[in-house]
């Protein structure tokens, strides 16, 4: 509820915005309208004065002007006084009989034209007054023309008022419209918004997307996209939960089932082979919580990588001969075959490097049918560890999937050795803090895993012999 | 009583076997969940003890086939997972109980008597037939006020007979129910452990409650022949 008046805002935001713009358009549309009224009707009244002028210059037959003046033809009223060239008046309209001046002759041919509210026939009127430079029978005149402006002023009124009505009607309509526009708009996202604010983190969620495909249609279809990159990230985090307590658990449940039933039958068992179980089981519990730590440190960048030159065939050679003893004790009919050639120094930790050869070396072990085989070589800038097996082999589909936590493509158990699936995601974790890239492919009969680490270049931190000649303490750990 | 024990994880397997075993169980242990279904299909279980994560079937594929082929054999689940999902599921394939992983074992041993006594349509642990009285929970026999000591073997062979008193059971069936078949596949054995289990409970009694049923089998009850 707490978004609600954010979005009124937005809603009231945009109808003010609508209201003020097309306000002021018809405000000043209105305006200059009511100005363009007045101007067309008054434009031509200078003309039609100098007319009048004209017209009244005629009227005296002798040398005297008839008092009054007589009325002349015109399109609007029009009242006319002539003066000398001091000023004084010669003659005028009956309606304008005793009145002074109703302009010097300095005002001739003036613009704009003066104006006058003169009260004639018992009407008060606003006037327009031109005053025109004669010449009457030699004598310089001036003949002030009145001309009655109650028609425009009538007019313009009339548009005034008209736009007085109309502008706030219009803007009204226009502030009802954006407010139902704006509001039909924003009713989607409401309905998404309200949707979303639903969800309680169980379940599928998705919106339903607007049948329009427009912006709302597309943000429908990237919220979706997020909720449905979010629920693959839960379904991980699940599976990792369900995969890391049932694999702590096991060991954790075998212990307590070997004690209890040696403690309820003790003559029943064999309390050496009770305490070899417990003793695996409690290995494979401490392994587990290492492998999960190490995963976990290095999720959380918290992996203390000491960086030295290392020779990699080194390294390798001391996990293929710790490999065979453990084969030989075993008793498994497993071969090692290793090999490398080349300059294979990198700058790596030593024991992250070991680590990354034992737990390959170790996968390949537990699928070889006869043979493991091991080669460090260089290949360009890279430093190429192989390990190869006789198994089975990673079928292409669940290639990637093998460097996930707790995949396991055997999910026998009873195999003797068998991981609980951190081995590879540990070196795929390692490989990669370590700049270099991990992958597997098919080895004819079997799977090949090949990591490449950055080769060292030459000369750096003044040469292998010192850290390489450290690389089998770290290997044989 | 013979109970199928389909446990994948080695060091499980070989202590429910050895636990089983010394409380008098016929124990039979299946590594996956495959050979757990067919010896389940073809063999006669009293109990079937089925973990969840297994190798081939995993134990709510087993327990579901199973029902679906009909068969009505109490199932307890095991499972490392204790997620309420997980126990609904194994309830709903058509297991009968469940337990998480770790567990008690004491606890294991009483709910696969709990299954067998209910199978068998009974809801107290202690079983009387006339003046014999086997408690179930305790493994320990009364003839009147009488302790009768049993071995663990002659004690099962009674419980069978006890907890179907009155009706006849045959050799085959006794060698099928309480011993291993791997170990004891003769049914002479049975007619040896007969004559032992008279000796107990019937020698020196004025109404004996064992009974030959010649060409059939064996009967316990306290109504005569």
């Amino acid at each position: 509820m707490a978004r609600e008046p954010g979005r009124r805002s937005v809603r009231a935001r945009i109808t003010a915005a609508a209201v003020a713009v097309v306000g002021a358009a018809l405000t000043l549309a209105g305006v200059g309208l009511v100005l363009l009224v007045q101007r067309s009707l008054e434009r031509p009244m200078r003309g039609e004065a100098r007319a009048r002028a004209a017209d009244v210059l005629v009227q005296p037959i002798g040398p005297t002007w008839p008092q009054p003046l007589r009325p002349v033809a015109a399109p609007w009223p029009t009242l006319v006084q002539v003066l000398d060239a001091s000023g004084a008046v010669l003659a005028a309209h009956a309606e304008l009989a005793g009145r002074a001046p109703l302009l010097a002759p300095t005002a001739a041919d003036r613009e704009p034209s003066d104006e006058t509210t003169l009260t004639a026939n018992g009407r008060t009127q606003r006037w327009r007054l031109d005053a025109v430079r004669a010449d009457w029978r030699g004598v310089p005149v001036t003949v002030v023309v009145a001309t009655s402006l109650a028609q425009v002023d009538r007019s313009t009124r009339l548009v005034t008022t008209a736009m007085l009505i109309a502008v706030p009607v219009l803007v009204l309509v226009a502030g009802l419209v954006a407010w139902q526009l704006v509001g039909r708009a924003l009713a989607p996202v409401d309905a998404l918004r309200r949707e979303v604010a639903g969800f309680d983190g169980s379940g599928v969620r998705r919106v339903t997307p607007p049948a329009s495909d427009d912006e709302i249609g597309q943000l429908a279809g990237t919220i979706n996209g997020l909720l449905g990159r979010v629920d693959v990230a839960r379904e991980q985090q699940h599976r990792f939960v369900a995969d890391a307590s049932h694999e702590l658990r096991t060991p954790v449940a075998n212990i307590r089932a070997a004690l209890e039933v040696a403690t309820a039958h003790p003559d029943a068992v064999a309390w050496p082979a009770v305490a070899a179980d417990v003793l695996e089981q409690n290995e494979r519990m401490g392994h587990l919580v290492d492998d999960l730590l190490l995963l976990a440190q290095a999720e959380a960048d918290q992996l203390t990588a000491r960086a030295v030159l290392v020779d990699a065939a080194v390294t390798a050679d001391g996990v293929v001969t710790t490999l065979k003893a453990r084969l030989a004790a075993d008793g498994r009919p497993v071969g090692v075959r290793w090999s490398h050639d080349g300059v294979t120094v990198v700058r790596a930790d030593p024991s992250h490097l070991a680590r990354i050869v034992e737990n390959l070396t170790a996968n390949a072990a537990r699928f070889a049918r006869s043979t493991v085989a091991v080669h460090v070589g260089r290949i360009g800038r890279w430093v190429e560890v192989t390990v190869a097996d006789d198994g089975p082999g990673v079928p292409e589909a669940e290639r990637g999937r093998v460097f996930e936590r707790f995949v396991r493509l055997d999910t026998d158990r009873s195999r003797r050795g068998g991981g609980a699936g951190l081995g590879l995601p540990i070196v795929a974790e390692l490989v990669a803090r370590a700049g270099g890239l991990v992958s597997v492919g098919d080895g004819g009969p079997g799977a090949v895993f090949t990591v490449r680490l950055p080769a060292a270049s030459p000369g750096a931190d003044g040469g292998v012999t010192g850290p390489a000649g450290a690389a089998p303490v770290s290997a044989s750990s | 009583m013979r109970v199928l024990i389909v446990e994948d994880d080695p060091s499980m397997a070989a202590s429910l076997r050895t636990g089983l075993h010394a409380e008098g169980y016929a124990v039979e242990v299946s590594i996956d969940g495959d050979d757990g279904l067919w010896r389940a299909t073809e063999e006669t279980f009293d109990v079937v003890l089925l973990d969840i994560m297994l190798p081939g079937r995993n134990g709510y594929q087993v327990v579901s086939e199973l029902r679906q082929r009909g068969s009505h054999v109490p199932v307890l689940m095991l499972t490392a997972k204790s997620g309420e999902w997980d126990q609904a599921e194994a309830l709903d394939s058509g297991a009968d109980d469940y337990l998480a992983k770790p567990f008690s074992y004491p606890v294991l041993l009483a709910r696969l008597r709990a299954l067998i006594r209910r199978s068998a349509g009974r809801s107290d642990p202690t079983v009387v037939v006339g003046d014999l009285r086997l408690d179930t929970v305790s493994r320990q026999c009364w003839r009147g006020d009488e302790v009768v000591d049993l071995t663990a073997k002659e004690y099962a062979l009674l419980e069978y007979l006890a907890l179907r008193a009155g009706a006849v059971v045959s050799k085959v069936e006794l060698v099928e129910h309480v011993w291993d078949a791997a170990r004891d596949p003769d049914t002479n054995v049975v007619e040896v452990y007969m004559g032992y289990l008279r000796r107990k409970i019937d020698d020196g009694r004025d109404q004996p409650l064992l009974h030959t049923v010649r060409g059939a089998g064996y009967r316990l009850a306290a109504d005569g022949p």
